[in-house]
């Protein structure tokens, strides 16, 4: 397993989300969300990450994605841009089947989520794939 | 927690008023968003304190950010019972807030399907990445909140009821 990036929002030294890329030894991206976005503007902490996402998901062999959000608590209205962009980056640069990991009974998790990763978009949908747990 | 207790049918209700708006320099709509959650979650079902979470944090966060009377109040109020969930949030506004409001608001209640609206909304204001303009679509569309809005003496109420 190797870590590709890392991105993290911190309110008053404390760190309140996080978003890691890690290459698994069977080329599987997985890539998770945890935490809160309640800023008003998630870009200025995570404007590195996604920078750094455009440069080194290129570079790997990757066959496969998951995007976990099972740990993501909350989504303010400000940080749907940011999500967007994230998961864009995999959808562009990586290409094989994505599974979504996502919690069964959430409200942002199930009807806005969806919207965030585009599914509207028919070679999105096809790639796509949702895993329901059930709250940790 | 009582194991011979139906906690569901805990009656919950909160009051806040914060004055003046121009004194709030902090994320107040999350600490008040989250509070109530940690709350509620001792009685009620985590999706329903999360919809308590979601619901403050838009509409609080709306005026503090937006409200052009600093020298005013915010008031948010909670009732939460076996019937349902009624949040309030009021504030002193121009008319020409309460008709940004009001125009919103009737884009909402015009849209058939508010899920196509909210997508629409969402991808329509990433190309500039406009901020605001989400919070009350995303309440109806998300969370399946009920709205309203009443304008009395220069007072926005906004109301959000669930079921």
């Amino acid at each position: 397993m190797k870590t590709l990036s890392y991105g993290e929002i911190t309110d008053g030294g404390l760190s309140v989300f996080q978003s890691v890329a890690r290459l698994e030894d069977d080329g599987r991206l997985v890539l998770t969300f945890e935490g809160a976005i309640r800023i008003d503007n998630p870009y200025r902490y995570l404007s590195g990450y996604l920078d750094e996402l455009a440069r080194v998901l290129p570079q790997y062999p990757i066959n496969a994605t998951t995007m976990d959000f099972v740990k993501m608590r909350f989504c303010n209205s400000n940080g749907f841009y940011v999500i967007m962009d994230i998961v864009d980056a995999v959808y562009n640069l990586v290409p094989g089947p994505v599974v979504v990991r996502r919690i069964s009974d959430d409200d942002w998790q199930h009807e806005t989520l969806p919207i965030l990763l585009n599914l509207s978009e028919e070679h999105i949908a096809a790639r796509t794939t949702f895993d329901d747990v059930r709250e940790p | 927690m009582k194991p011979d207790i139906n906690h569901s049918q805990t009656s919950v209700g909160a009051s806040f008023t914060i004055s003046p708006i121009n004194h709030i320099t902090s994320d107040v709509a999350g600490l008040l968003a989250n509070f109530l959650d940690a709350l509620l979650v001792r009685f009620y079902p985590r999706r329903i304190c999360q919809k308590v979470n979601v619901v403050v944090t838009e509409l609080v966060t709306n005026v503090i950010q937006h409200a052009s009377e600093r020298d005013g109040e915010v008031r948010l109020d909670l009732r939460i019972d076996p019937s349902g969930l009624v949040i309030k949030v009021a504030n002193k506004v121009t008319l020409d807030e309460y008709r940004t409001v009001k125009a919103v608001f009737d884009e909402i209640f015009a849209a058939e399907d508010p899920r196509e609206l909210f997508a629409r909304t969402v991808r329509g204001r990433r190309i500039d990445k406009q901020r605001g303009g989400l919070g009350l679509i995303r309440l109806t569309a998300e969370n399946k909140f009920h709205l309203s809005t009443q304008h009395v003496d220069g007072v926005l109420v906004i109301q959000a009821t669930f079921p």
